[in-house]
C-alpha cells in the first residue's frame, strides 16, 4: 500500500468525458513495473485508458476495452516505474456513464493488479500491490483503494478530497496494517485470550 | 466471558418483547453507551476522533481505522474521560474491541440485535460523534444489504441514517434500541446522498478468534524479522 499514491483528478474531467486514443505502447527498457488488468464489465462499453499527460488529462492511450457482452477483462502490460501513471476508467450503458480517474506511482519491478468493475450499479477500480508478500492471503487481497462511483452512473465526478471518504474495503476494510496501530496492540502474551 | 455475556445479551434480546421506542426514549436509553474516541499522538496531542459503543461491561466496539497512528486514546463523554486500551483487533473487518480498566467506568452495555435478521426497510437510528459533535442522533432506513461475493454472507448494512467523519465506530440501532451495526463508512462524493454503511454486529461473535489469529500472525512475523 505504501507503494501507492492514489489521487483523483478533479480538473479537466470534462475534457476526458469523450475519449478516443491510440493503443498504449508499452515501454521495453528502463525501470519498469507490471500492471495486471482484470475485471468484469456488463453490457455496454468499458474502456480503460492511460494518459501521456496525466496532469492535463491529455494524450489518452487505450489499455483495454470491453464492448457488448458481459465478460472478463484480462490483460497484462508493462509501465514505467517511478513515474506517475494515470488510469481512467470509463463505462457507458445507454445514456449512463461513469468515469473514474486515479493516479499511482508504480515502483520498479513491482506488480500491480488493477481490478475494474462496471457491473451491478458499481463502477470502480481497485488498485492492489500484488508484490506484497501478504497477497493473496486465503484467496483474499490487501486492498489498497477502491473508488466507487455514483450508483446511478450519472454525473460522474472525482474530487481529490473525496478519495478517502470513498474508500470501500471489501477485504481489509480498515485500510490498516498492524504496524499502523502497533503502539496500541495488546502484548503477544495476551493476544490469544 | 465475553462470549457468554454476548450470548446472554442476544438471548435476552430475543426473548424480550420488542417495543419500538419513541426517538427521544431511544436517545435517552442509548446515549450513555456511546462514547467519543479521542486518539493522541506521542506528545499526547489530539490526533483524531471517532466513536465507540459499549457492548459489555468496560468493553466498547469501534472501527480499527479510528485508531490509526495513535499512541494512546481516550474515551470521552462531556467532561469525563477514561484512558482506553485496545483489546481485540480485526483489521480485515475494521472491527476493534476497546477496553477501559478504570473501576468507575460504569457505562451500560447496549442490547445486541441480530444483524442476520435485519431487513431492507427497517427503521434505524445512528448515534455517534460526527465531526466531534458529541452524541449526534440521526434516523433512517436500512436501505440495502450487501452480501459478500465470496461467502454470500452479510457484508455491509447500507443505511440512509446520516453519518459523517467521526461517526466511525458509532452505533446503528433498530427501533427497539438493539445494536445491529457499527457505522463505518459513507459515500460522500458529489451526486451521492445518504449512502452510509455499517458493519454487521454479528461479526462481534467472530472477533475473539479472528483477533487472536491476526495478532498471532503479526507477532510471528515480527519475531521472524528480529531473527
Amino acid at each position: 500500500m505504501k507503494s501507492f499514491r492514489l489521487i483523483c483528478l478533479a480538473a479537466a474531467l470534462a475534457a476526458c468525458s469523450t475519449m478516443s486514443g491510440s493503443e498504449y505502447q508499452a515501454p521495453t527498457s528502463g525501470a519498469l513495473a507490471t500492471l495486471q488488468i482484470r475485471g468484469n464489465a456488463l453490457l455496454g462499453r468499458t474502456d480503460l485508458y492511460s494518459f501521456d499527460d496525466q496532469r492535463n488529462c491529455a494524450g489518452t492511450r487505450l489499455l483495454v476495452s470491453s464492448t457488448g457482452i458481459p465478460g472478463q477483462i484480462k490483460k497484462s502490460l508493462k509501465v514505467r516505474a517511478d513515474e506517475p501513471f494515470s488510469l481512467l476508467l470509463q463505462s457507458t450503458l445507454g445514456s449512463q456513464r461513469c468515469t473514474v480517474v486515479a493516479t499511482m506511482k508504480p515502483a520498479v519491478d513491482k506488480s500491480y493488479l488493477v481490478d475494474i468493475r462496471a457491473i451491478g450499479g458499481i463502477c470502480g477500480m481497485v488498485l492492489l500491490d500484488v508484490s506484497d508478500p501478504a497477497f493473496p492471503k486465503n484467496g483474499q487481497s490487501l486492498v489498497s483503494r477502491t473508488y466507487v462511483q455514483t450508483s446511478d452512473w450519472r454525473n460522474a465526478r472525482c474530487k481529490e478530497e473525496d478519495v478517502d471518504a470513498l474508500l470501500v474495503r471489501p477485504v481489509n476494510r480498515s485500510g490498516l496494517k498492524m504496524s499502523d496501530i502497533k503502539d496500541l496492540l495488546p502484548p503477544a502474551s495476551n493476544a490469544a485470550k | 466471558m465475553l462470549k457468554w455475556f454476548l450470548t446472554g445479551l442476544v438471548s435476552l434480546g430475543m426473548v424480550m418483547p420488542a417495543w419500538a421506542l419513541d426517538s427521544d426514549q431511544l436517545f435517552r436509553v442509548l446515549a450513555p453507551s456511546v462514547w467519543l474516541v479521542r486518539t493522541l499522538d506521542r506528545d499526547g496531542l489530539p490526533l483524531g476522533i471517532g466513536s465507540a459503543v459499549v457492548v459489555s461491561p468496560k468493553q466498547l466496539l469501534s472501527n480499527c481505522h479510528v485508531l490509526k497512528g495513535a499512541k494512546s486514546f481516550l474515551l470521552v463523554k462531556e467532561d469525563v474521560s477514561f484512558k482506553g486500551r485496545l483489546e481485540q483487533v480485526d483489521l480485515e473487518r475494521d472491527m476493534c474491541l476497546l477496553a477501559v480498566s478504570a473501576p468507575d467506568f460504569n457505562a451500560p452495555a447496549v442490547a445486541l440485535g441480530d444483524s442476520d435478521k435485519v431487513q431492507v426497510g427497517t427503521r434505524v437510528v445512528a448515534l455517534g460523534n460526527p465531526r466531534a459533535l458529541e452524541l449526534t442522533f440521526s434516523e433512517g432506513l436500512v436501505s440495502r444489504l450487501e452480501k459478500s461475493e465470496r461467502t454470500g454472507l452479510l457484508d455491509k448494512i447500507q443505511t440512509s441514517a446520516p453519518i459523517s467523519p467521526g461517526s466511525s465506530g458509532g452505533g446503528l440501532f433498530d427501533a427497539e434500541g438493539r445494536l445491529i451495526g457499527i457505522t463505518q463508512s459513507a459515500l460522500i462524493q458529489a451526486g451521492s446522498q445518504n449512502l452510509n454503511f455499517a458493519l454487521p454486529i454479528n461479526w462481534l461473535k467472530d472477533l475473539p478468534a479472528r483477533s487472536a489469529e491476526q495478532l498471532a500472525a503479526y507477532y510471528a512475523e515480527q519475531a521472524k524479522l528480529r531473527k
